[in-house]
């Protein structure tokens, strides 16, 4: 960051986007927090909720041989619970969105799907899988018949590896000027 | 959402910054879509399942948890708040981008 010669100091484009994505983000972060009263009770509440979900990923993870443990299991070492587990209902919520909206009566069958779909595809490809798994549906659909032998044409353009990496998150989310070579 | 995010992409992509200025947008991104996910859905898991799953785990794990997801998601909100809210950051992004000159 450089400085004005006055007090104010002279952020980059860069800095002036991030900066200002970042405080949209704390005020969203606020907002979102309800369960107790008040910000602190709200926080608690949170942070408690978060704790337990934490304790049965890895009941999860100690006890089951097939189903979500491989995509847990993968995610956590390679990002954290946190981010597994973010990662994880991203991907369920972008693989269950081409479907339509959810009502009562076809949410069990859609989430159902939804959850299978992320498990098989994760035990299929378990070293792709955090690359490609966040794609739609349809996609997603093409990818594992590529895998279970059909074939399937068609090139990802840059854009589309670079909005990949942006859902799966983690490092290096290169612009395509560095990206150029991961083209499939 | 993915269209969103792809006329953002290609709007950095063709913007005169550089590589690590591009890629440190990108990790923004990232970071801001994923950071609401969990919270969001954390808000919606029905506390006395959570806490029973949490603390005498069944047998069956796999199914309860997918139990405990879908009574998070059935009536749709904790999805549809997730839509809104990725809305919400993308329009955030774009404001951010013509803030800083971008786009």
């Amino acid at each position: 960051m450089s400085e004005a010669t006055g007090e104010q100091p002279v952020l980059s484009p860069r800095e002036q986007a991030i900066q200002y994505i970042q405080e949209r983000d704390s005020v969203r972060r606020r907002r979102l927090r309800v369960g107790g009263p008040g910000p602190t009770g709200r926080a608690e509440a949170e942070v408690s909720a978060g704790a337990a979900f934490e304790r049965v990923i890895k009941r999860l993870d100690s006890n089951t041989k097939e189903g979500l443990r491989p995509i847990l299991y993968d995610a956590a070492r390679a990002y954290g619970y946190t981010g597994a587990i973010g990662d994880l209902l991203l991907g369920i919520y972008t693989l269950v969105a081409p479907m339509g909206p959810l009502s009562t009566n076809n949410a069990e069958s859609v989430v159902t799907s939804a959850i299978k779909m992320v498990a098989q595809t994760g035990v299929k490809a378990t070293g792709e899988f955090v690359t490609w798994r966040f794609r739609p549906l349809t996609w997603t659909a093409a990818r594992v018949a590529d895998i279970g032998g059909v074939a399937v044409g068609g090139a990802i353009d840059l854009t589309s590896t670079i909005v990949n990496n942006i859902f799966k998150g983690g490092e290096n989310i290169a612009p395509a000027a560095s990206t150029a070579q991961l083209k499939v | 959402m993915e269209e969103k995010l792809r006329a953002i992409v290609e709007k950095i992509e063709h913007s005169k910054l550089s590589n690590d200025d591009k890629e440190a947008l990108y990790t923004q991104i990232s970071e801001s879509l994923h950071s609401f996910v969990l919270p969001v859905f954390l808000k919606y898991l029905p506390k006395d399942q959570l806490d029973s799953l949490a603390n005498n785990p069944p047998k069956d794990m796999v199914t309860a948890f997918i139990d405990l997801i879908k009574n998070a998601l059935k009536d749709g909100k904790a999805l549809g708040e997730i839509a809104t809210l990725a809305d919400e950051v993308l329009v955030d992004v774009e404001s951010a981008l013509q803030k800083g000159g971008i786009a």
